[in-house]
Parts: structure tokens; sequence; C-alpha cells
């Protein structure tokens, strides 16, 4: 078997063992979001409000626990020493997490469209990187405590602040949209790859 | 075995955040200026601006009401919040009608001449429907009416019927809207008169003691957090043994799961509750010195805590506690997080107090009001007291699971999941 084809079977493996949880989460917040908002007949800054709110917390669902697998340091021993590097096994979870991470909020804005609600790609783009940044931060929070409650509680906690802080955070005011702000968050886009991209080898050199 | 919990939970990751943000919201969304000369409460003098207040004048709440109600009704879009989050109502042709039969009792046109008005430009361009507030609740604007479109309510129709009127449009629209009956006195906004700000003083003075009306704002603020920080402790400590491959060595000891499961829920509850109650403290000391020659309430901020805050706390640790032991997963932070994110937007109705049903947090955005206290203080009593009950609640099924699962006779997430994996490997063979 080459070795792109172990990281595929590696990935279909890990879509079906450990994956599918976390996104079956993640699409119930999809569904719940028209239940607790109505997304019929919105204008730009009004359909801003449901994305704004809601899509954020697919990054957390979806991109926190992708070093969890692992947690047991006998698994992640077992794991290391397979034919396929542990950063590949990583980054394959990464990649597809980034995926329907850019998928969920498509499906919504697809819906809000079909309501007769003014969306536009900024607004899928904005919620992309919002939910980056938070799934960034929490992804690097696992990597440096190696605790799941801790990884999950500085995404949340900062998804918490920015109801206080609000635009006092700028470029990283999560609720900018729908507060009529049409400032470009791009920034929250790199900087939550960044995050990502550094908890990976954070996590393979661990302990090593 | 309690101060080794204790001792256990305070040196971990989660406690440490938890410390760290609750000093940072304390810092950020309460301030140290709420206890400064500036908030001070003082008696007020005549002639001075007293701020405003929402009342069920007829007089003030018809016409406005009336005008938003006609303005969402040409273009068909209503605004509502059934459950505290906006919505956009459009009506179909049925209930458009209906509405105008209503339109037509309450402004003397008839529904023919209503009818012929719709989707004429009710509101001006660009009109912005909702802002963040302050403290980062959503707060709808009235759009920009178009001056053209304006009607008056008919004389003579008693605030009865206008308001069973009202209640029935409300009911049309789903709820959640303006037009509700207990909704209407946000139409009726006006200034405060002397004797009302007087009032205000005299209920803070006699009621709140000063240092009372200061530890309301106090648990305001502080219950927002205290709904959400507990559960990651909870959950954190839960999740810890099976972690840390303690959990058999563990469940072999003779001390029986109530008692576990007590005594890591009442450490995790008293470790939340300690920087609230150091902040309780220091601000007790900055009300005597704020209020120097007055008679403060020594204990109101500790009262307060206890009873406005510690049953959040409560039901935050055990809602956590309750979800891990059974799922092994934490699942019980998403649960929490959305209830709480449920509660803080209904509760945007109630910023000035009310405490009416199952509130995770009820809330009192304001320094005064001591006389809605007073009057709803047994609805707040029965919210807390249900709360704080529940939790115990949990914490006896808690510990019935961690019996259950003891004598291995508990299905477990992980057992789920080895067996769907296994079952899936055999039928890939």
């Amino acid at each position: 078997m080459t070795a792109s084809k172990r990281v595929l079977t590696a990935a279909r493996l890990d879509l079906k063992r450990n994956f599918l949880p976390h996104l079956c989460l993640a699409l119930l917040l999809v569904l719940l979001t028209p239940v607790l908002f109505g997304l019929n007949d919105l204008d730009t800054q009004g359909s801003a409000v449901p994305l704004e709110l809601m899509m954020p917390l697919t990054g957390i669902l979806l991109l926190t626990p992708i070093f969890l697998p692992e947690q047991d340091p006998a698994v992640r021993d077992v794991v290391a020493v397979r034919s396929v590097p542990l950063w590949q096994t990583y980054s394959a979870r990464a990649l597809y997490s980034l995926l329907f991470l850019c998928l969920l909020p498509a499906l919504l804005i697809l819906c809000m469209g079909f309501l007769r609600s003014q969306v536009t790609p900024d607004l899928w783009l904005d919620a992309v990187s919002s939910s980056l940044l938070l799934g960034g931060l929490g992804a690097l929070s696992y990597t440096l405590t190696d605790n799941i409650a801790a990884a999950y509680m500085v995404p949340v906690l900062y998804y918490v602040v920015n109801f206080g802080l609000g635009s006092k955070l700028g470029t990283f005011w999560l609720f900018s949209a729908m507060s009529g702000s049409s400032a470009s968050k791009l920034p929250q886009l790199f900087l939550g790859l960044l995050l990502l991209a550094v908890s990976i080898p954070f996590r393979v050199h661990e302990k090593a | 075995m309690f101060g080794k919990e204790c001792k256990k939970a305070a040196f971990s990751i989660p406690f440490l955040l938890l410390v760290l943000v609750t000093f940072l919201m304390y810092w950020s969304q309460i301030g140290p200026d709420y206890l400064s000369q500036s908030k001070k409460l003082t008696e007020p003098q005549p002639g001075e601006n007293y701020g405003t207040t929402e009342s069920n004048d007829p007089e003030l709440v018809m016409p406005a009401a009336l005008d938003s109600l006609y303005a969402e009704f040409t273009a068909n879009s209503y605004t509502t919040y059934p459950i505290g989050f906006y919505h956009t109502v459009k009506l179909s042709g049925k209930d458009t009608e209906k509405m105008a039969g209503l339109l037509s009792e309450l402004t003397g046109k008839t529904p023919e001449e209503l009818l012929a008005r719709l989707d004429t430009d009710a509101y001006e361009p660009n009109s912005v429907l909702a802002v963040i507030g302050e403290d980062g609740e959503i707060i709808p604007t009235a759009p920009q009416k178009n001056a053209q479109n304006s009607v008056s309510p008919v004389p003579g129709p008693a605030y009865d019927r206008f308001e069973e009127l009202m209640a029935q449009v409300d009911s049309l629209l789903g709820g959640g809207s303006d037009y509700a009956p207990n909704s209407l006195s946000g139409f009726g906004r006006r200034a405060k008169t002397y004797e009302e700000a007087l009032a205000d003083y005299r209920a803070a003075k006699g009621i709140d003691h000063f240092s009372g009306a200061h530890a309301r704002l106090f648990s305001d603020y502080m219950t927002l957090f205290s709904a959400l920080l507990p559960a990651f402790l909870m959950v954190s400590e839960c999740l810890r043994d099976r972690r840390a491959k303690m959990r058999d060595l563990i469940w072999a000891r003779r001390v029986s799961s109530l008692r576990i499961a007590a005594v890591r829920y009442f450490s995790t509850v008293l470790l939340s509750m300690l920087p609230i109650l150091l902040l309780a403290a220091v601000d007790t000391v900055r009300s005597v010195f704020l209020y120097t020659g007055q008679t403060v309430d020594l204990f109101a901020y500790f009262k307060y805590t206890g009873g406005w805050i510690l049953p959040t706390v409560m039901i935050s640790a055990a809602t956590g506690m309750f979800l891990t032991e059974a799922t092994d997963t934490p699942i019980g932070l998403a649960v929490m997080l959305l209830w709480w994110f449920l509660d803080l937007n209904g509760n945007i109705f109630q910023m000035g107090g009310g405490y009416a049903g199952f509130s995770l947090c009820p809330r009192h955005n304001s320094i005064l009001g001591a006389q809605v206290f007073a009057d709803h203080f047994w609805a707040l009593a029965a919210n807390r007291i249900l709360l704080a009950a529940l939790s115990l609640i949990l914490l006896g099924a808690s510990a019935l699971i961690l019996e259950a699962k003891r004598k291995g006779r508990w299905f477990s997430y992980d057992s789920f999941k080895a067996r769907f994996n296994s079952r899936k490997a055999g039928s890939e063979a």
C-alpha cells in the first residue's frame, strides 16, 4: 500500500470511529439554528445574527478534539509507531474537520438563501473565519494543557467574552457583522490557521 | 477526603482558568467604578434629570404602539423575540386580513383601506434592526418609519380593550412581540419625575441599605459567568480519574458512591465560589467606605452571593457531573453552554428584574429597582430554591450512576463505541 493510500485509509477509519460523534453534535447545532432563529426574509445584517452566534461553536466542536483519540499515552505510543506518521494523522484530521467547518455554514447559508434572506459569500467567509479561530484556540489549548475540559474552556470563554467586551476586541470580535461593522474577518482566519498549524507539531513532539 | 479533593482541584488548570476569568470578567464587566463616587446613590434634588422610565400611560403607549404596528403591517414584516432571539414574521394572506381587521378597530380605517397600503415603503432604507448593547445583549431598535405612512388611534376605546386587541396581535404573530400586554410599557417611555426618583432612593435606603443595591448588580453580572465556569471544573474532575487510570483503584475502595460524588461535587462548588466570595468581601469594605456615615448592610454581598449566585453554581456543577458520569464524555459542557445561551437571550426583556420562570441567571441589571426586587422576591426565591433542589437531585442521580458503574451495570459511551467498532470491523472482515 502506498503512503498516501495508508493515510487515506487511516483518515477514513478515524472519521468513522472517532470523528462521527463530534460531527453529529455540530450538525445538531446547525439544525437547531432555524429553531432558535427566524431565517426568512432577513437583510444582510439580520442574516449575520444566526451565523455569527452559532457557527463559531462548530469550530470548537470539530477542531478541539482532533488530538483526543490519543489522550491515553499508551494509545499514543502505539499510534506513533505505525507506518503513518503521527503528524500526517493529525493533519488528515485537521483537513477533514476544516472541510466540514466550511460545509456547515455553506449549508445554513443555502437554506437562508432559499428562505429569501440576503446572504453573501462574505458571510460564509466570516462564519468560517470565526469557527477557525475558536477551533484553533481549542486545539492549541488541548496541546498545551492535555486536559479536555480546559481545552473546551478557552474557546468557549473567548466566545462568552465577546458578548461583554464587544468592539474592544477589534478585528477579533466575533459578532461584528451583526452589529453593522463591515470589517474583514480574515485576521481571525489567519490566526485560527496559525494556531491549528502550531498545535500539530507541538502535539507530535510532546513528551518525545 | 474532602480536603484532598479540594487540594487536587485547586491546582488544576481549569480552576486556575476559572479564577483568572472570574477576576477578568469582574474587572471588565462590573469594573471597580460601580462602587465609586460617581455611582453612589444620593438623594435626588428637584429640577435634576432623573433618567427615563417605562409607563402604561395610554396617551403615550397607544399612539407609539399603533405607529409601530402600522409600519410593520404596511411592510408585512414584524419583529418578534419568541425565545429571546430575533425573528422576522411575514403573515400569510389570511392572517394579514385578520391583522387588518384588528388594525381597523384600532385606527378607524376600513380593512380595505389598510390592505391597499400593503407593500408601501413603511421603513426608511437601511434601517438598523438590532445592535449589540454594552453588556453584549442584542437590543432591538425600531426601524425609521416613512413619514408619509401615519395613523392615529381611534379616540374613545378603553385601554383595556386596546390591550386585548394588542394581545390578539401578539398571538397572531406567534408571541414574543412588543405588542404583548406585559411589553406595551416599552412604548410608554418617558422622563422620570422627582417623586419617582425620590421613591427609588428611599427604597434603596430602606430596603437595600445601599450596599444591597450594589450587591444585586454584582450578583447580576457574576451569575452570568458562574453558570458556565463550574461545569468545566466539574467535568475535568470527573474525567480525571479515568485519564489517570485511577478509576479501578478508587472504585475498589470501601467508600460509598454517594460519598465520592458528594465530596467531588461540594469541593467543586466551594472552589467555584471562592473567588466570588473574595470579591464580595472586598466590595463590602468598599461599600462601607463609599457610604461613610450612613447605615449599610454589612452582609448584603454575602446574602446575595449565597442566595442569588450559589444556586446557579450548584446547578452548573451538578449538570456537568451528571452528564459526565452518565456518558463519560464532556457533553455536559455543550449542554450547559446551550442552556446558558438560551437563558441569556431569553432574559433580555427582564433586565430590570421580574425573575419570572425557570431562569438559570436571573437578571437585575440596575442599581435601582429595590421595590421591584421586593415585589418579586418570592418569585426569585422559588426559582433559586428550585435550582438548588434540582442540583441535589442530579447529585443523587450521579451517585446512583457511579454505583452502577462500580458494579459493572452501566452502559457507557466507551462500551458502546467498542461494540460499534468491533461490529463494524467484523462486518468489514
